[in-house]
């Protein structure tokens, strides 16, 4: 309940923010162009063979995005809380931590397509085993967004990660998930 | 080029940093170590088990009519009673020692036959994930509903019973003719004098002793847990009593023999008369051993540091129930408004104070252990039949290690130190009243591999 109330707020936040705006005639690439701070919230699910025994719930998670030299890149930092159940007793919850590097695909419309690659460590905390620890990261994921304003921007970001566990004594599979959420964010005059 | 080789480095190290000493979890998810078996059978090993018995459902070994004051007393015998076919279980949860492993809702609907897994001593696979590393000394499964069918409704016509109907119950969602015994699979005293007449279920969860622990590492390689509930060759007739719109009616139903605790004329309860023990093996650390009975019967094995006196009761739990001076009547159930049904209950309720008050002069003119006070001595009887019953603890221990034939081989025992015991197979619905020490009752070790039998 608490989840689809937490939904339902982040869906008419971002909508209240950016209807004014949806008609903008000017380009807000120079705004978007900006450092920029967000956060999202939706629905994380389990993928490939992780879906067998974990099963999707919703997540959130925050970001910031800085400039690089070549404008239409940017690098970015991630982290979000994703808990996961199964059908039995076993329970898995993410906090990942990755670095990104977005690239804002030059196609000139008020939509903007972005493209992200980045790796990083993830927690990985399971019951009722009770382990609790670090491991690697990859992700890949696309995100469209498109202007709320001078200040804001709404998007739909696509994520997916892989928590590399193969190379490990023993490990023989990968977590595979996939994330997708409604994002705000803002553009920042740093 | 020597700057991407140092990228290369630092990347391994990174990944061997966050890696150095963890636990792979989601191939720790796909993984299964623990195999958890359930079987319905005293007897632990497969080919060596005594055979099915299928007797009359009006026999007296099922009924109990052998006895004056049994739970089957309106009517007994009726033509229509037919032996139960199946055993239908549905279990909602599984912990070892309280930590939950299992909340696979998992429903079994099994023939009384000795081709069934569940009665032949193969076992049937249960559900569950892998537990953390640690030693579990119990296991505990929730049972929702236990089923025999074949269970009947009789209603009465005020000069006899006449067959209504089949009992009805549901069973994974559908309708299905039996009785859910596990409704009154609770251990209670009606005596309010008690302090146990508080009704206790004894089956959500039924705690299940595991002789000798569970150690369980997951470095092991797999680990099983066999649990057995003893069902075959066990089973009784009981009369549920009650009364439908003021139509006095009762059901005969089918459950675990009240061969330990004893039910009565009019009682319901029927708890802790399941006896169950669970065992735990890791494969590889096992141990295999013949061992020859000197007469057909059972051959069991039990840890040596173990009490054997733990796993008999030294006589039939009718007979000790019938020691007990303080075992007072039973009132009668009032029926509802309905004339004649209340009518019928007062002259009930005259009959029960005449009873109670026989019962209470027999005790008063009793001295157990020199009591004088009333209820030091009602306290004296139930205690001692307490005690009897192997009331405290986990109650009755069912040995871990069960064969059934002259010469029994236990192909996998854990390995440890053993004490060896026979029995002569008990009559129908009867575990056994003693044992007998075989190898001099010396302790025999089982190391891993095939051991010296005798």
């Amino acid at each position: 309940m608490k989840k689809h109330f937490l939904s339902i707020l982040v869906f008419f936040i971002c909508i209240s923010a950016c209807v004014p705006e949806l008609f903008a005639q000017s380009s807000r690439k120079k705004y978007f162009s900006k450092p920029q701070i967000g956060l999202w919230y939706g629905p994380v699910t389990p993928i490939f063979e992780t879906s067998e025994y974990l099963k999707p719930d919703l997540g959130g998670g925050v970001f910031f995005r800085y400039n690089l030299p070549y404008d239409p890149l940017k690098i970015g930092i991630d982290s979000s809380y994703q808990s996961y159940g199964s059908e039995g007793v076993n329970s898995v919850t993410l906090i990942p931590l990755y670095g990104n590097l977005l690239w804002l695909l030059p196609i000139d419309l008020p939509i903007r397509f972005q493209l992200k690659a980045g790796g990083g460590a993830c927690k990985v905390k399971m019951q009722p085993d009770d382990i609790e620890q670090w491991e690697p990261l990859l992700m890949l994921g696309t995100e469209v967004s498109f202007p709320a304003g001078k200040l804001a921007n709404v998007a739909l970001r696509l994520d997916y990660l892989c928590i590399y566990e193969e190379h490990m004594n023993g490990g023989k599979k990968n977590g595979h998930f996939f994330n997708a959420g409604i994002s705000l964010y803002f553009n920042l005059n740093l | 080029m020597k700057v991407r080789r140092l990228y290369i480095f630092i990347f391994c190290l990174s990944l061997f940093s966050l890696s150095c000493g963890k636990k792979p979890v989601f191939t720790e998810m796909a993984t299964s170590r623990l195999r958890i078996v359930l079987k319905g059978t005293l007897e632990s090993e497969k080919g060596y088990m005594s055979p099915f018995v299928t007797p009359a459902a009006n026999s007296t070994s099922v009924e109990d009519s052998d006895h004056a004051n049994d739970s089957v007393d309106d009517i007994k015998g009726p033509s229509e009673d037919v032996y139960p076919t199946k055993l239908m279980l549905d279990i909602a949860e599984i912990r070892l020692g309280g930590k939950k492993i299992s909340n696979y809702r998992q429903t079994f609907s099994i023939a009384l036959s000795d081709s069934e897994p569940f009665f032949n001593g193969e076992g049937i696979e249960l559900k569950t994930d892998d537990p953390g590393d640690g030693r579990y000394d119990t296991v505990e499964i929730f049972f929702r509903k236990m089923i025999f069918d074949n269970a009947k409704i009789y209603k009465s016509t005020g000069s006899g019973f006449v067959y209504e109907k089949d009992a009805e119950v549901i069973f994974k969602e559908k309708t299905v003719t039996g009785f859910d015994f596990n409704q009154l699979m609770v251990n209670s005293y009606w005596d309010s004098l008690r302090k146990e007449s508080d009704q206790v279920i004894r089956v959500f969860p039924m705690v299940i002793p595991i002789i000798g622990g569970l150690n369980y590492n997951k470095e092991n390689n797999e680990t099983v847990l066999e649990i057995r509930l003893v069902f075959k060759n066990f089973i009784k007739k009981y009369e549920y009593d009650y009364y439908d719109s003021g139509i006095y009616k009762v059901c005969h139903y089918y459950a675990p023999s009240d061969w330990l605790r004893d039910v009565r004329a009019g009682e319901s309860d029927i708890g802790r008369n399941l006896h169950g023990v669970a065992k735990a093996l890791v494969k590889g650390q096992t141990g295999s051993i013949t061992v020859s009975n000197p007469s057909l019967g059972y051959v069991v094995a039990i840890p040596a540091d173990e009490d054997i006196s733990d796993y008999f009761i030294s006589k039939d739990g009718k007979l000790i129930r019938d020691d007990v001076k303080g075992d007072l009547p039973l009132p009668p159930n009032y029926p509802g408004a309905y004339i004649s049904a209340v009518l019928d209950y007062y002259l009930k309720y005259e009959k029960y104070k005449n009873d109670w008050n026989t019962k209470r002069a027999d005790l008063d003119s009793s001295s157990p252990a020199g009591l004088s006070d009333i209820l030091d001595k009602y306290e004296y009887y139930w205690d001692v039949y307490e005690s009897t019953v192997k009331g405290t603890g986990y109650g009755l221990k069912i040995p871990p290690y069960v064969g059934y034939g002259t010469s029994v081989t236990f192909n996998e025992m854990a390995v440890g130190s053993y004490k060896f015991y026979r029995f002569d197979a008990p009559a129908y619905g009867q575990l056994n009243t003693s044992f007998t020490s075989l190898n001099g009752g010396n302790v025999v070790t089982i190391n891993a591999g095939a051991n010296t039998g005798f």
